[in-house]
């Protein structure tokens, strides 16, 4: 899937949550640092599972996190 | 820069030195000779040095990472298998039986393959982390 086809709001997420660092963020998905930068750059989608536990690590659903690209909300 | 990118960047460091070892070795005692050169190709060996982890580091590789190296893998091995299979068949087709393939030229066409794959591989690598997926 392109990278255009999918977008996120993992940045403001993790500011949402006490700033929490990338490096923070990563460690709780089991990803490293480079994947997190990657992912909000819009230079990566992420696999299922990953964009699950990315959401569980906000306590959010998956669609709060990712969304098509297409449908852009903020 | 990341591990894998260093890693890419060594490999093809490797086998820049590899290949102007075998072609000065091969100025100086011809095809045989220049077959050794590929021995600086033995540092490839010493991957495991940009996997160390250091200190509480909890991921090495990741599903993006994988992704990386297996696009690159499987690229590295089809344009080698491609460039390799016209360049034997094709010097059959041109020289059939006129004329006669050193022996040595063997054991040069593997080398020289592994290097033509470890370069695609380590490119493709650099390209995979420097642009969207």
């Amino acid at each position: 899937m392109a990278s255009s086809e999918v977008g996120n709001r993992i940045r403001r997420f993790r500011f949402e949550h006490g700033e929490m660092t990338q490096a923070a963020l990563a460690e709780a998905v089991s990803v490293t640092r480079q994947t997190i930068i990657a992912l909000e750059a819009g230079k990566y989608v992420p696999s299922l599972t990953l964009a699950f536990r990315i959401a569980r690590a906000f306590d959010a659903n998956v669609e709060e996190v990712f969304f098509p690209a297409n449908e852009q909300r903020d | 820069m990341g591990r894998h990118q260093r890693h890419a960047w060594f490999k093809l460091s490797v086998v820049a030195a590899a290949v102007i070892a075998a072609l000065s070795l091969s100025l100086i005692g011809g095809l045989r000779v220049g077959a050794a050169g590929f021995a600086v190709m033995g540092l490839l060996g010493l991957a495991p040095l940009f996997y160390r982890r250091r200190g509480q580091a909890a991921v090495m590789i990741d599903e993006r990472d994988r992704l990386i190296q297996a696009r690159a893998s499987l690229t590295g091995f089809r344009i080698f298998w491609i460039v390799w299979v016209l360049s034997s068949v094709g010097l059959w087709a041109a020289l059939r039986s006129r004329e006669v393939v050193p022996v040595e030229v063997l054991p040069l066409t593997v080398l020289a393959g592994w290097a033509l794959f470890t370069v695609i591989e380590a490119s493709l690598t650099l390209v995979g982390y420097g642009r969207p997926e």
